[in-house]
């Protein structure tokens, strides 16, 4: 029953599937095209090629500048080449004639008739030898004399012998010839060189320009250029558009369950990255150099590109060669804007990439991932929290556009340690963090309930400048951007709450006895006195000091009068630790009567007419229902509404008060910066931030479509719309910047509404903390790539630490200024030193180097540091040492100074720079004085220059500028008038190196006498030398002079080394771990030896070579010289007990202590000359190098006196000195 | 010429006026078209203070001999004030200023500076002596020439170039009492007031100037003298500058 089948021998339709196949086919073909197609049209080929054509263009423009600016030498090179050669052409023809004939003719014959007499005599010699054997098998072994041969062995003998004669004389003859055409090449040589010289300037001329134009053939022409790269297809070949990639060797991907070799591909686009000079309007990205190739990039720089690679500090996807799968992240709106259009790119783009692209204003975050051990991360921005917020003016490079902005990550760590962040928030950084707050243990003795109620409320309503920050009145509790309608009602209930706190805090207070010393009498002139100089302005600043700049270590403390009691001040005053323990307050060892002195005086001069002090109404039924509402809402999770109400019922009004304060002190985490009795092993309340950096942004909680927000610009006072983009660091600074705000529009239950208070940042402080903690990320990096701190490095960061902690620089500068600029011959110089003047009158501005100048331009550089990698490990000034007294070179540091020739021709330490508009100065805020002040245009500005004068009790300044401002059509050396609603911050060179407090003393001597610290007569010629000696002690290059052990001793109980001082060091209860870091520190920093070091000065051998073993003799000689009137270094210098006659502020440091005090090393050299080390000290130089004096004293060179007195004074105790002066 | 100012200083036995006429335009700047005079008188506004003392407490043997008048301040009886340096502003220096670069004397002698206050013009090099048996060390306070700081033995001198124009203040700081101010000069149109605050600023040539007058310890004068007209071989008097006494 088969059906008829179908006669086919294939199973399917060949016709059909012909078709099938010629679709396919052709669909294939299409495919491929497409393929090809799009292979050749990929986004980075169009970037390559692009850049090539606008490479090319630039090495053609450059090309040509080098044409025109070499055309005039190169014709006249070739000019000169071509009249020597004529001139010349016939001489070099005729030599070349003459070498030719010569070679040709003579010496050819010549060598040829050698050659010829060489082979005659081998013959020669060949028969007379064999015939010499058959004579001696007749006649036997044995000398025999050529006399005695026979006849025919006699004359092959003799012809040998003639033959050889010949050769010799042939040969000689050839030699002449030789020695002939040498003579003749020689000459042949020094004619053509005429020639040839010109040849090596015209290819010195046209060297780059060569390579330029191989760099432009390399992409332009050729068939594999004009063929095979613009060909679909054939462009693999051999491509001259190609992927650029490269893979650090260390540095892994790390894909959650395994890793991959990390692989940068970023290069592709950005092609000129690495290029010198792709730098201004001309290169956008992607086609610009890296503005910081010093650092980054480039084969010297630490970070270089094949160690490094790209993406460890940008992050985004390497291996992606397209802009948006490669993760890019704008900066802001307007860059997103631009890419939008630009590139097409959206939000989404690194949305599938758990490490999107920092954006370019926190790339410095990056550095912590390896550079976190360091207390500062060198270049990576400012550490102060003042300095940070002028952070857009710190370091613009060349890259206007990109680092602009940047932030300081130094700065931002500085913030979140400061404020106490850590208190709330865990943070690997801070792992046992002190509680930034005062002690509240005790607050009963210190506060009264109505201050510390107003306070809480708003605490910058009393004191500005106030770390504590604000928990009541935000966004969510009635402030002014609560869009709620029940605003009113929300004071109240803050109200509620503040006195509530305030009312646990006294319940928990524990009594404190402070009874006020008997029998004395405060007397607040003296006080106003001992405030002024016994270094409290180190730490704490007072408005009516307006430009003692930014000592808001310690609280501003202009209004403490309303704030506190005599009895607590009085003990605060005099020994801080009775009341906070671990607080920050030093001792400054103050006698009873200062104490009391110095409180009252506190008391009575800093208050304002309407004292601080606030309290609610405590019958109001609202006060009342919301007390009771706190309560039963706490009752409500464990009891029913009736109980809850009840418990509620049963309590007194101060009960109440203090239950629900308890609670609240609980909830805000107060705790966190407060020791409060009972809550000493508190945790902090908030999320642990340590890799908040690569926070999964779905777990941010960005609120209810909130995009923006209209708020207040807290430096100008402007409104200002602050945009919230999806990204970590917009959530992050606006989370800082309004923490409540993303309850916005939504409802939310009294214990899940938002409390993180608002520090009210400013702008650039809050740019900081974003920096900072966007840099906390959790990535795998290996310890080889991590920075690790070892040695001094180490040392030096933990003596940072502690120095910050201690605010050593409230009072000591620790660095000298530095400057870059451009000498007369345009070379770039730098100096460290200090600006003598600024004069607006003159244009000009003066800077006196405190390090050797031109010494360094050996290398092209002038700072300290490459003076001491010349050097050897010691200063520039010791190298002076060496000159003047060469004989004398000891090894200092493993280091000996030969090169002396290089040092004595220089220009000296304390040599003044003139530095006009024309010098091109380039600095830093930490030169000269910088000002940012609100300009015409109602924008912030940053201003260099200095302050020409000011009016101190309005607070307004006329400020001279080193530097134009261009927006404001304000040229260098211009004036600007300002008032004080003008100034937002003024920034003091003294702030970035310490040393403020002295500062602080001229401004007060300046105003209690009347001057004007700000007229540079007055400055230079009362103010500063008047102060001077007055000043704590300048520490730069302090590792150079003091012995570590004695710093240890110093630091853990300082003494008056300086009697005349009022200013007293304080005792700061260093750990003894933290005395020798601190010790070692200096040490460490100026490389010497430490912490022990043996000088052998006091060894009897020592002595002995020294004096033709006589010591005593020796020593008795060297006190004769120091007694010597016209040396007397007792003129100024304290001996023990022993005074010297006049004024005690010029008298000079105690010398029965400078064997233990001081390096052996450093006595000579500063002896030797004080200016080399301290321009301006006001140690005279008594000895020099080329002049012998004091010879009846002690009959020997200068270097041999100095080392005399040196010694002494390293032998003080077993020396005449100490036995004139017993101690 | 400096035997003449040496005998002047002998004659006077105080302080270096002299020194101050060797800057005059009529020596220094010969075949000059005649210019004018200026003069006038520097007063100070309020009573004469009298002139304090110094307390001379080191090395008394030596330095018991100078007197402890204080001379940071000297009013006349006529209100006038001697040492104020009076000047024209930004004014060019006539060709071939200085002449030549004598080498002044800056001498010290009973712990005293010789000179109260010299000026010196441009480029000029000072001698630095130190005419008494102890040690004086000289201590510059320049803020644009490089400073010093040396001691100087007994009998001993030192040489030292002014390479730019500034007030230099000069201290000794083994004597805290012993001061000295050096001018150093752009141009020759600088003077001091005579001990009856008196001053002539000569052959300044022909226009229009602006004069300033400055103290060493009551600063600048509040004076302004903006457009004083010099005429050739005339006379402009009457340009008296007001100093506010300090306190
Ligand atoms: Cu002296």
């Amino acid at each position: 029953m088969a059906t008829p089948k179908r006669k086919t021998d294939h199973a399917f339709n060949i016709q059909r599937l012909n078709v099938v196949f010629l679709f396919s086919a052709l669909a294939l073909i299409a495919s491929v095209i497409w393929m090809v197609i799009d292979d050749y049209d990929r986004e980075w080929k169009h970037f390559q090629r692009d850049f090539f054509a606008r490479d090319r263009e630039r090495a053609r423009l450059q090309i040509e500048e080098l044409d025109e600016q070499n055309q005039a030498a190169l014709e006249q090179a070739q000019e000169s080449k071509t009249q020597t050669l004529t001139r010349i052409e016939s001489d070099i023809e005729a030599k070349r004639d003459q070498l030719d004939k010569l070679q040709r003719e003579q010496i050819y014959r010549a060598d040829q008739l050698v050659k010829f007499a060489r082979a005659k005599l081998d013959v020669l010699r060949y028969e007379y030898e064999s015939e010499l054997t058959h004579f001696r098998v007749e006649h036997g072994e044995g000398r025999i004399d050529p006399a005695e041969f026979p006849e025919g062995l006699r004359d092959r003998y003799d012809l040998v012998v003639k033959n050889e004669q010949d050769i010799a004389k042939l040969s000689n003859d050839l030699n002449e010839l030789k020695k002939q055409e040498k003579s003749i090449s020689d000459e042949l040589g020094e004619l053509e060189k005429q020639v040839t010289v010109y040849d090596d300037e015209i290819r010195s001329l046209t060297e780059k320009r060569d390579i330029l134009a191989r760099k432009i053939e390399r992409t332009e022409s050729g068939f594999r250029n004009t063929v095979l790269d613009r060909t679909p297809m054939m462009d693999f070949i051999d491509p001259v558009t190609k992927v650029e990639w490269v893979k650090p060797p260390n540095l892994r991907d790390d894909l959650n369950f395994t890793q991959a070799e990390r692989i940068d591909m970023c290069k592709t686009c950005h092609m000129a990255i690495d290029g010198i000079g792709y730098t201004g309007d001309n290169w956008e990205h992607p086609f610009r150099s890296h503005p910081r190739l010093d650092l980054f990039v480039s084969p010297s720089s630490p970070h270089s590109y094949l160690d490094f690679g790209c993406t460890v500090c940008h992050q985004g996807r390497g291996q992606d060669l397209t802009f948006k799968g490669s993760a890019h992240v704008p900066r802001d709106d307007a860059q997103r804007e631009q890419w939008e259009e630009k590139y097409g790119w959206t939000p989404k783009a690194f949305m599938h990439w758990e490490f999107p692209m920092v954006p370019t204003q926190y790339i410095y975050s990056s550095c912590l991932k390896c550079h976190g051990d360091s207390w500062t991360i060198p270049e990576a921005g400012p550490t102060t929290v003042e300095l940070a917020a002028s952070s857009p003016a710190w370091n613009t490079v060349d890259e206007g556009a990109t680092l602009a902005g940047h932030n300081s990550v130094n700065a931002g760590r500085m913030i979140f340690y400061e404020y106490g962040c850590h208190g709330c928030h865990a943070m690997k950084d801070f792992e046992s963090p002190r509680k930034v707050g005062p002690d509240l243990r005790q607050v009963g003795a210190k506060l009264e309930p109505d201050w510390v109620y107003a306070w809480l409320l708003d605490p910058k309503a009393f004191r500005p400048t106030t770390k504590m920050p604000k928990f009541f009145g935000l966004s969510n509790s009635g402030g002014e951007l609560d869009t709620r309608a029940h605003r009113e009602q929300m004071q109240k209930f803050n109200q509620v709450e503040a006195d509530s706190i305030t009312a646990f805090l006294f319940q928990q207070s524990v009594p404190m006895d402070l009874p006020l010393p008997d029998g004395l009498e405060a007397d607040t002139e003296s006080g106003k006195t001992l405030f002024e100089n016994r270094g409290c302005l180190g730490c704490h600043a007072v408005d009516s000091l307006p430009f003692a700049p930014g000592n808001n270590f310690g609280p501003n403390l202009s209004r403490v009068g309303e704030k506190l009691n005599l009895a607590w001040l009085y003990h605060w005053v005099k020994d801080p630790k009775q009341y906070h323990p671990d607080g920050r307050m030093p001792s400054l060892r103050l006698e009873d009567q200062e104490a009391l002195d110095i409180a009252s005086y506190l008391l009575e001069a800093f208050q304002t007419e309407s004292p601080f002090r606030g309290s609610p109404d405590r019958s109001d039924a609202d006060y009342l229902s919301f007390l009771d509402a706190r309560i039963i809402e706490n009752y409500l999770d464990d009891l029913p509404i009736a109980d809850a109400q009840a418990k509620a019922d049963a309590m007194s009004l101060d009960q109440k008060r203090t239950f629900v304060g308890q609670k609240l002190v609980e909830r805000y985490g107060c705790t966190g910066c407060h020791w409060v009795n009972g809550y000493e092993d508190a945790k902090g309340i908030g999320a642990e931030l340590s890799e908040h950096g690569t926070k999964d942004l779905h777990t941010v909680d960005f609120g209810l479509e909130l995009h923006e927000v209209d708020g207040v610009d807290r430096v100008t006072g402007e409104e200002k719309t602050y945009h919230i983009d999806h990204t970590l660091h917009s959530w992050l600074g606006m989370k800082i910047r309004y923490p409540r705000i993303f309850d916005r529009g939504r409802y939310k239950a009294y214990k899940d509404a938002s409390r993180m208070p608002n520090f009210e940042f400013k702008d650039d402080q809050i740019e900081a903390l974003v920096t900072y903690l966007f840099g906390n990320r959790k990535e795998l990096i290996p310890e080889i790539m991590k920075a690790n701190l070892q040695g001094d490095a180490q040392v030096i960061a933990g003596g940072e630490r502690i120095i910050h902690d201690s605010n050593c620089y409230g009072c000591h500068q620790f660095e000298m200024h530095e400057i870059s600029y451009l000498d007369d011959d345009a070379l770039r110089r730098h100096a460290i030193g200090q600006v003598t003047e600024v004069s607006v009158e003159d244009e000009v501005s003066f800077f006196r180097a405190w390090t050797d100048q031109i010494a360094l331009t050996q290398k092209g550089q002038t700072d300290f540091a490459a003076a001491q990698t010349i050097y050897g490990a010691d200063s520039v000034p010791i190298a002076y040492e060496m000159f003047s007294n060469p004989e004398k070179i000891r090894m200092l540091a493993g280091e000996k100074i030969t090169d002396l020739e290089s040092v004595s021709v220089l220009d000296p330490v304390g040599t003044t720079l003139e530095l006009g508009v024309e010098a091109d100065i380039q600095a830093d805020v930490s030169l000269f004085t910088a000002i940012r002040f609100i300009g015409e245009d109602g924008q912030i500005h940053l201003a260099y220059g200095k302050i020409t004068s000011a009016d101190l009790e309005e607070g307004s300044l006329t400020f001279g500028l080193m530097k134009p401002i261009e927006e404001l059509g304000l040229d260098a050396f211009a004036e600007l008038e300002l008032t004080r609603d003008k100034i937002v911050q003024l920034i003091d060179p003294s702030l970035a190196l310490g040393g403020r407090l002295g500062r602080s003393l001229e401004l007060a001597y300046a105003q209690n006498e009347d001057l004007d610290p700000f007229d540079t007569d007055e400055y230079f010629n009362d103010i500063q030398p008047t102060i001077d000696p007055y000043k704590p002690p300048v520490l730069f290059r302090e590792g150079q002079k003091i012995q570590t052990p004695w710093a240890f001793e110093f630091l853990m109980n300082p003494y008056p080394l300086r009697p005349w001082f009022e200013v007293r060091m304080p005792t700061f209860g260093f750990t003894q771990e933290e005395a020798t870091t601190l010790a070692n520190y200096f040490g460490a920093k100026d490389r010497r030896q430490y912490p022990y070091n043996y000088y052998d000065e006091s060894a009897a051998s020592y002595l002995a070579a020294r004096s033709d073993d006589q010591p005593e003799q020796y020593l008795e000689n060297a006190w004769a010289l120091m007694q010597d009137p016209q040396v007397n270094c007792f003129n100024c210098h304290m001996q023990g007990e022993k005074t010297p006659e006049g004024d005690p502020s010029s008298w000079a440091p105690d010398l029965s202590m400078a064997h233990e005090r001081l390096r052996p090393e450093w006595i000579r050299s500063w002896i030797f000359d004080p200016q080399g080390f301290q321009p301006g000290t006001k140690m005279p130089q008594l000895f020099l190098s080329d002049e012998e004096r004091y010879q009846e004293a002690f009959a020997a060179p200068s270097g041999h006196q100095v080392e005399a007195i040196k010694d002494l004074l390293m032998n003080w105790t077993a020396s005449p000195a100490a036995a004139s002066n017993p101690r | 010429m400096f035997a003449k100012h040496a005998m002047s200083l002998a004659t006077w036995g105080v302080l270096s006026l002299g020194l101050v006429a060797g800057l005059s335009a009529e020596e220094n700047t010969p075949a000059k078209p005649a210019g004018g005079s200026i003069t006038g008188k520097c007063l100070i506004d309020g009573n004469v203070p009298a002139a304090g003392k110094l307390k001379i407490d080191k090395d008394v043997e030596v330095c018991g001999k100078r007197s402890d008048v204080d001379k940071s301040l000297m009013v006349a009886k006529n209100k006038g004030i001697q040492n104020v340096v009076v000047s024209i502003k930004k004014i060019d220096a006539p060709d071939g200023w200085p002449k030549a670069q004598l080498a002044r004397i800056f001498d010290q002698k009973d712990c005293e500076f010789v000179s109260r206050v010299m000026i010196v013009p441009v480029g000029s090099q000072i001698d630095i002596k130190n005419s008494d048996p102890v040690l004086h060390n000289v201590h510059t306070y320049s803020r644009r020439n490089t400073p010093i700081n040396q001691g100087i033995p007994a009998g001993q001198s030192l040489k030292q170039k002014l390479e730019k124009e500034e007030t230099i203040k000069v201290t000794c700081d083994v004597h805290k009492w012993m001061l000295s101010w050096i001018v150093v000069a752009g141009h020759p149109y600088y003077t001091l007031t005579n001990e009856d605050g008196s001053f002539e600023l000569k052959n300044v040539p022909p226009g229009t100037y602006e004069l300033i007058a400055w103290h060493e310890s009551l600063g600048k004068s509040k004076t302004k003298h903006k457009k004083v007209e010099v005429k050739a071989d005339g006379t402009v008097e009457g340009i008296d500058f007001e100093f506010k006494p300090k306190n």
